[in-house]
């Protein structure tokens, strides 16, 4: 019962929209079941026994150690190497700080990152014994039921230092997403009609063109997953009653096998991706899609957008890029145009 | 003759601490002398009060001076209460049941229920007020009697609000056209914040989702690690925001850039920041428990049940309905009404008018 000012509110017309949100799955079966649990439940849910756990971290520390002692050995022979060149130590430190003269590439912001691990590892490693020693003393491992409180912490860690996807997780990185992507073009009914034209069983739509793409995909009933990183695009949807969904890390959603038995994969807004993540995605789908399936792919530029979009946030991807990434992905890429619209088209057979 | 109050903190906006400046006031403005002690305090409090300790070198003089003594915790000062040869006034602002701590936090755990058990033994009182009927009733299952018993309602701490300048950059954040939710107070487990993020869930990804929650207040650091669990297997990261605890200023951004504000606590004695929403403009939607209802005092929301899908209806309806949402609003302005320092002071010389000389005309 809910009381407005005193006053009980007739809840029919709330109930029947409720109603149509679940048939419509706009509240996922997961999420239903999480709500009706305790937070204890979900916790002990994503938790390892103690026991586990602690032979887990044990593990992880002994390896971090060897790991340690083969960075320092290689560390000595370099310097070995330098000390035969004449060279001290010191100077072969500040020479490698100046000028990077190995043979080979050089390390892009990935590899930088993978050196950075080490170093994180240690902080972890220390950080995670100094709490197992509190988390004992406090009580926690005598009990699966405490324990599981305590090692969300721990897992926290991890994925915060740990996950490649940490600085996607940083909140300011989220608005800037919002920033980019606010002004954006609806497809009118002709392009939506050849979208779900394309589509013989089931679609998923990396961006959302507007609600009626949406809409027609799910009255046909082949709409798998319409995921956006634009709140707005998701809401407008949502006032519909059809189901999207928003997520940063659209690449991270899709692996939850939603691509599976998907025929059609629809990236409207490259320039809103990353180049990384354009890339994973559709190299899942050219793997989901073995038998058979296509990429569509819009291809906006900047001269015919009527927004006035800041080049430092939205990157119009050249065309030959995202041909070459269907092409390793196996599909056959080919620029369209339907109804005003251009699009690159990638079937495999 | 004088008046002696004891709480175990006095700090800028904190409910307890707001009260016994508002009985001191009230107390000075009808000439009677009066004097804060806290067994703890902030710079605000200094400047306001002395420690507890020093009450020990008057406790045994002046018969007819009265002692305030307010509790919410266990704190040593309790012998203060005990020992003193004054007249004794209780103030009870409610303890949270141990069992909401049981998983969660063992220190807490042992305080709560410590609070309670001493609350038994303050005996040898002349008064024994609550700050709702809520709390007096607890009281009074605990063997308190009921003819001297009393309700003074909080004074609700509003002007170190008005007085703030708002945060500039969580106000710029909070203004950008999305829907802001915001639950305020200590997120500890009786406050139920996985009951509000559940609500919010359902909202954000099935209704609205230009939407956004806000949560300010201290956390408990192991309920806060289970709650950001919960958020992360939601799907709510980047749109459930823990501020922790928030300057005055900020607090003042919060409410003014957020529309709603969501109750789920299961357990409340006096519900300051339902309040400073009515006086801010925010709608209220609150879970009907302890004195949640009666701080309310039928406006705002209340709602029974927790049914998450139909409560993101109702906000989303709200938002849909502006006359609704005035209508609302303007409720929630009259109630606060209720609160004013008039009414306050009225029940103030009413509940000590047989303890205190008081002026002619108060306590009537």
């Amino acid at each position: 019962m809910i009381l407005v000012n005193g006053r009980e509110l007739d809840e029919h017309g709330l109930r029947a929209r409720v109603k149509v949100r679940k048939e419509h799955d706009l509240y996922s079966a997961q999420m239903l079941e999480l709500l009706r649990k305790d937070l204890l439940e979900v916790l002990g849910e994503g938790s390892v026994p103690a026991p586990a756990f602690l032979f887990g971290l044990r593990r992880a520390l002994e390896e971090e150690d060897e790991e340690r002692d083969r960075r320092e050995q290689e560390g000595n022979r370099w310097r070995r190497l330098l000390l035969r060149s004449g060279r001290t130590a010191e100077d072969g430190d500040a020479a490698a700080e100046k000028v990077d003269t190995r043979p080979g590439p050089r390390p892009g912001p990935q590899e930088e990152e993978e050196e950075e691990k080490p170093r994180l590892r240690s902080v972890l490693a220390y950080a995670l014994t100094m709490r197992i020693v509190q988390g004992v003393g406090e009580g926690y491992f005598q009990q699966q039921k405490k324990f599981n409180i305590f090692a969300t912490r721990e897992m926290e860690i991890v994925h915060r230092i740990l996950s490649s996807d940490r600085r996607g997780g940083l909140p300011g990185a989220d608005r800037r997403r919002d920033l980019w992507v606010t002004p954006r073009q609806e497809w009118g009914p002709d392009v939506v009609e050849y979208v779900a034209g394309l589509c013989g069983r089931k679609a998923v739509l990396v961006g959302i063109p507007g609600p009626a793409v949406v809409e027609a995909l799910w009255e046909k009933g082949r709409l798998g997953l319409a995921v956006d990183v634009n709140d707005r695009a998701v809401a407008e949807v949502q006032s519909r009653f059809y189901p999207a969904v928003l997520s940063f890390r659209p690449l991270e959603l899709l692996r939850g096998g939603q691509l599976v038995g998907a025929d059609l994969l629809v990236i409207p807004f490259p320039e809103c991706l990353r180049g990384s993540e354009l890339e994973g995605l559709i190299r899942r789908a050219g793997a989901a899609m073995e038998g058979g399936g296509r990429v569509l792919v819009g291809l906006n530029d900047w001269s015919t957008s009527p927004y006035p979009y800041e080049s430092a946030f939205v990157r119009f991807w050249p065309l030959e890029f995202l041909s070459k990434l269907l092409q390793r992905a196996g599909f056959a890429a080919d620029v369209r145009r339907e109804a005003g619209e251009r699009f690159l088209l990638g079937e495999k057979r | 003759m004088k008046v002696h109050q004891i709480v175990p903190y006095l700090g800028s906006g904190e409910p307890i601490s707001s009260q016994a400046l508002a009985i001191d006031e009230v107390l000075r403005s009808w000439g009677v002398a009066s004097q804060i002690y806290a067994y703890n305090m902030d710079g605000f409090g200094r400047r306001h009060a002395v420690y507890d300790s020093e009450y020990r070198g008057v406790m045994h003089e002046g018969e007819d001076d009265v002692l305030i003594y307010h509790y919410a915790l266990f704190c040593e000062n309790y012998r203060l209460f005990t020992g003193s040869r004054h007249r004794k006034v209780l103030v009870y602002h409610n303890i949270t049941p141990e069992d909401f701590y049981r998983d969660y936090h063992f220190e807490s755990f042992f305080l709560c229920r410590l609070g309670r058990q001493y609350l038994r033994e303050l005996g040898g009182y002349d008064l024994a007020l609550a700050d709702s009927e809520y709390n007096r009733r607890e009281l009074l299952d605990m063997g308190f009697e009921e003819q001297k018993s009393a309700v003074l309602p909080i004074y609700p701490p509003l002007d170190y609000l008005e007085e703030a300048e708002e945060d500039p950059l969580l106000a710029r954040t909070l203004n950008d056209g999305k829907t802001n939710l915001l639950s305020v107070g200590r997120v500890v487990p009786n406050k139920r914040i996985e009951d509000v993020i559940k609500l919010f869930a359902c909202y954000h990804h099935g209704v609205n989702a230009t939407s956004r929650l806000v949560v300010a207040g201290f956390a408990l650091k192991t309920y806060y690690e289970a709650l950001i669990s919960l958020v992360r297997r939601l799907g709510l990261e980047g749109r459930v925001h823990f501020l922790g605890r928030v300057s005055n200023a900020q607090l003042k951004a919060c409410y003014r850039g957020c529309q709603y504000y969501i109750s789920m606590s299961e357990h409340e004695g006096f519900s300051t920041p339902l309040l400073e929403s009515f006086h801010f403009g925010l709608v209220v939607l609150a879970y009907d428990a302890g004195a949640v209802p009666e701080t309310m005092g039928g406006a705002g929301v209340l709602f029974a049940e927790k049914d998450y899908p139909l409560l993101a209806e109702f906000l989303d309806r709200l938002e849909r309905d502006t006359l609704l949402k005035e209508r609302v609003i303007a409720a929630q302005r009259e109630r606060l009404g209720d609160f004013s320092r008039e009414n306050f002071a009225g029940s103030l010389g009413r509940v000590l008018a047989h303890l205190l000389p008081l002026p002619e005309g108060v306590g009537n």
